[in-house]
């Protein structure tokens, strides 16, 4: 064995070597397997949240929207808002594909026909307000409370056409005097283009039952069209250039590439309000305008407080300020904030249901157009 | 083989003594290193961030200071009062007055109580109206006594904090003082406590991002960090972004944030872990090479030293160990070799001390027959035996005084004539006393006479045929018959009595000299002879087949 006690004296058996070589491997493991120590938890109650004081919700608007409603919701309740945001069918897809499982209490945003499709989805809730709410747009199951309202509108550059040559009426956009100069979305990509064109062709057809008159007097021409030959028509009167967004249509008329567009009035306003020369026209003839809604999911973990948050953003606070400092139209009856215009009921049922068809002609006639023609 | 085992334990003991402590003391000093750094670096952190928390709790005291200078000041009271508020230079005068120790860290601005903007020290656009019933002013007129803090929550407006107090008179709210501060004013508000290495975070009471500077923002710290408080995750720990440090700002319910990067990232572990592995694995082979050469050097000599022990085993004793090495293995070889040298001489010693006493034996044997008194009498007694008239006797002495004198002589070597003739002169003695009884012959070549031979050898083998052989026998014959034997020189001593009988030849054939009376003269003979000469020449003794027996005495032929 190992002995070195006696001077002089010194053997290291077999064994023992052995042993030293393990030693030292085992040192290596442990050099290699150097760790910052842990820091234990303390204070860590502090930060805790309890779940009655969270609301998670799932919002397809811009953070121009949401933020500060949000916000104002916070500091009103004390209840934490945790956001998740995206487009209208992304949202509602996940919504969808979370079935009950989901992590969202409330979608806030999506315009009324996409909540209506996905209304399986959501739980049934009657806002506190709902009473001082348009019932144009009411859900029929009471899936959804309507927010705010988007009528479509149309834009003109001032500098390239005066207000007399300003576009009235849907009937004049089609006119002809237009031609080519119109800045308009793709309604397969943009959900408030194809409500647009949907519009047109609601007011175009039934201009019999609109209850104002047209200055114009060919508007009465377009009675006797039909759905695909006003298509026709207004693909004519694009000259089948078509934009790939939304967000395009205000960009080309502020810079002048095209003279008019179709858009919301939340963004002429926007837009007018930060000094481009544009202005905003209602159709006379009529325009639609669409609510965005809120829903409670189905399956939300803090029903209670997604209750509260319907209320909230029903209530006249945020109505008021979405109206006034928002660039949207309030769908409160008791607050006189917006100008009143020459609305139609759009027919949601219809718009769903005859989707795919009518893209799918849009399609066609816009390959049609850039093949021949 | 043995040097197998030497290695192995030098080396074992080499790593023992230089890896273990290497590495040991390495895992320790890292260890103890990195908890001091880490100490050292949370330490910072938390004095910065109670230093930025501080700071900015008490700019934000000044503005509170301010803003109710504000709300109480008569220009002001007296403008906001008035159911068309006229802004003119005096209130701007004012305004700016009780202002300007805040110039560079935020605006202020006057509202109406419907919420229009009255004056502002705000050079760019400042928003034209907020709303009263909604935000930071609806709050600010519910306190009344209070200021409200708020994050800005205009999207458009490029303030991120605001505060705002409602200006009261008698009861009634008439007017707001709004403060703003943006970014820049954050960023100079914090530069005084804080570096552009740290990651700076402003949030509200819930946790939403009021500020974040350029390191923050690109690594999406408040956002990463709601996202955590939400989950009820851990926020003390650090994460692979680094360690964070929360402060609540006074009492305001904001919080800053201060992160930094993780000091020990797995990288650096994995780096200083390396280093001190590479410095074992260098230790590990230099301990090989030195133990190596080490044995090599301890055991070179003990090989040659086992060498020489080999030689000497075998009888050499002058193999030597060669060294002139100056340490204990050097000692050990010369001492070897002064043993080895003491021991041959030892031996040589030994040797010399033997034949000494051989010889001296020898020398003693021959003086038992050196009686030098009985001479001088035997002269007188011959002298008297004449003088008395009686002849005999004086033959009788003076032939035993010749015998005598032989032995005396002090010679050990003679000429064989001279032993004949001695023994010529015993036979006259014995002739008388036997009174001639028997006959005595000798034969020898003429050649022979001056061989050299021990001094009395051929007396005493006379003697003995004659007194053994003989014995009471009338007429008796003993022939003495001397010859050359190529080169041994043979005496051969025949008498016709009785045979010698078989012990004695027995005796003489096995050297058994054990004294035996009578017989003494036979043995001593044997011995002086094989003493000088070697066990192959001596005595030998057979009796005759015709009767009687011989005895031969056997020599090497010498000559002067």
């Amino acid at each position: 064995m190992f002995k070195a006690g006696k001077k002089g004296k010194f053997h290291l058996s077999k064994k023992v070597s052995i042993a030293v070589l393990i030693i030292i491997v085992l040192i290596f493991a442990l050099v290699l397997g150097i760790d910052i120590p842990q820091k234990e938890n303390n204070a860590q109650d502090v930060y805790s949240l309890s779940e009655d004081n969270k609301l998670i919700v799932y919002t397809a608007h811009k953070p121009e929207i949401y933020e500060p409603i949000l916000q104002e919701f916070e500091e009103e309740t004390g209840i934490w808002v945790e956001v998740v945001s995206g487009g209208t069918s992304q949202m509602l897809e996940l919504i969808a594909s979370e079935n009950g499982n989901s992590g969202a209490d409330i979608m806030f945003g999506g315009g009324v026909d996409s909540l209506d499709s996905y209304s399986s989805y959501f739980e049934p809730y009657v806002s506190k307000y709902a009473s001082n709410l348009d019932a144009s747009y009411a859900s029929a199951n009471n899936a959804y409370t309507v927010f705010s309202s988007l009528p479509t509108v149309f834009i003109y550059n001032t500098k390239l056409i005066n207000y007399n040559e300003r576009p009235k009426s849907w009937s004049m956009l089609l006119s002809g005097t237009y031609k080519g100069e119109i800045a308009f979305a793709d309604p397969c990509t943009s959900g408030s283009s194809y409500t647009a064109m949907m519009t047109m062709l609601q007011v175009l057809t039934d201009s019999g039952e609109s209850s104002s008159r047209s200055e114009d007097a060919s508007s009465l021409a377009y009675n006797d069209l039909s759905e695909d030959e006003l298509l026709d028509l207004f693909m004519d009167n694009l000259q089948g250039d078509v934009l790939d967004s939304s967000t395009d249509v205000v960009t080309e008329v502020i810079a002048g590439r095209k003279t008019i567009g179709i858009t919301t009035e939340e963004v002429a306003r926007k837009n007018i309000a930060k000094g481009a020369s544009i202005e905003m026209v209602y159709p006379e003839d009529g325009t639609a305008a669409l609510p965005d809604g809120c829903a409670i999911v189905k399956g939300a973990r803090h029903l209670e407080n997604a209750k509260a948050f319907i209320d909230f953003v029903s209530g006249r606070q945020v109505q008021s300020y979405l109206s006034e400092y928002q660039f949207r139209r309030s769908v409160r009856t008791d607050l006189d904030t917006s100008t009143s215009i020459n609305v139609i009921i759009y027919d949601i049922d219809k718009a769903t249901a005859g989707r795919a068809d009518i893209l799918d002609k849009w399609n066609k006639l816009r390959d049609s157009f850039e093949g021949g023609h | 083989m043995i040097r197998k085992s030497f290695k192995r334990e030098l080396l074992t003991a080499f790593i023992l003594v230089a890896i273990l402590p290497l590495l040991i003391s390495g895992i320790f000093l890292i260890r103890a290193f990195r908890a001091r750094i880490s100490q050292n670096y949370e330490k910072l952190a938390l004095s910065q961030i109670q230093a930025a928390a501080s700071e900015l709790d008490s700019k934000i005291s000044i503005f509170k200071y301010d803003m109710n200078a504000l709300a109480s000041d008569e220009v002001i009271l007296e403008m906001l009062g008035k159911n068309n508020p006229l802004t003119g230079s005096r209130s701007y005068r004012r305004l700016f007055t009780l202002t300007t120790d805040l110039r560079d860290y935020g605006d202020f601005t006057v509202y109406d109580a419907d919420g229009n903007s009255l004056i502002s020290t705000s050079s760019g656009d400042a928003l034209s109206s907020m709303p009263t019933y909604f935000g930071i002013l609806k709050e600010a007129l519910d306190t009344p006594d209070k200021i409200a803090i708020r994050k800005t929550q205009d999207y458009e407006d490029p303030s991120l904090i605001q505060m705002a107090c409602a200006v009261m008179k008698n009861r009634a709210c008439i007017g707001y003082v709004v403060a703003s501060l943006d970014a820049d004013n954050i960023s100079s508000i914090l530069s005084s406590t804080t570096d552009s290495s740290l990651k700076i975070v402003i949030l509200d009471e819930y946790w939403d991002q009021i500020y974040s500077n350029e390191r923050a923002k690109s690594d999406n710290v408040a956002w990463d960090l709601r996202n955590r408080r939400l989950n009820g995750m851990d926020l003390t720990q650090p994460t692979e972004s680094g360690i964070f440090f929360i402060r609540e700002i006074g009492d305001t319910k904001l919080s800053v944030v201060i992160g930094k990067e993780n000091l020990f990232t797995a990288d650096v572990t994995k780096t200083m872990a390396r280093v001190m592995l590479l410095m074992a694995a260098v230790s590990m082979f230099l301990c090989l090479l030195v133990a190596e050469a080490m044995s090599a050097y301890l055991t070179m000599p003990i090989r040659k030293l086992s060498k020489a022990m080999k030689k000497a085993e075998s009888g050499d004793l002058s193999a030597r160990v060669d060294t002139n090495r100056k340490d204990e293995l050097g000692q050990l070889g010369r001492n070897y070799n002064k043993m080895a040298g003491e021991l041959q001489n030892y031996m040589e010693l030994e040797i010399q001390k033997q034949k000494e006493l051989d010889e001296r034996t020898i020398a003693m044997m021959q003086a038992q027959l050196n009686p030098h008194f009985l001479y001088n009498t035997l002269d007188t007694m011959k002298w008297t035996a004449k003088t008395k008239g009686v002849p005999e006797i004086a033959t009788l002495s003076s032939s035993l005084a010749i015998i005598l004198r032989m032995a005396i002589s002090g010679k050990k070597f003679v000429k064989l004539e001279d032993e004949i003739n001695l023994v010529n002169y015993y036979i006259t003695i014995q002739k008388i006393r036997f009174s001639g009884n028997f006959s005595f012959d000798i034969e020898v070549p003429i050649e022979l006479e001056d061989c050299i031979v021990p001094k009395l050898i051929l007396q005493p083998v006379v003697e003995n045929a004659i007194v053994h052989g003989l014995r009471d026998k009338a007429g008796g014959q003993v022939f003495v018959n001397i010859y050359d034997n190529e080169g041994t020189l043979t005496i051969e001593v025949s008498d016709d009595g009785v045979g010698i009988a078989d012990e004695e030849i027995k005796r003489i054939e096995e050297r058994n000299h054990k004294q035996e009376e009578g017989h003494l003269g036979l043995y001593n003979v044997d011995t002086i002879i094989r003493l000088y000469y070697g066990d192959d020449y001596g005595i030998r003794a057979r009796r005759l087949p015709e009767g009687g027996s011989m005895i031969t005495v056997l020599l090497p032929v010498k000559r002067d």
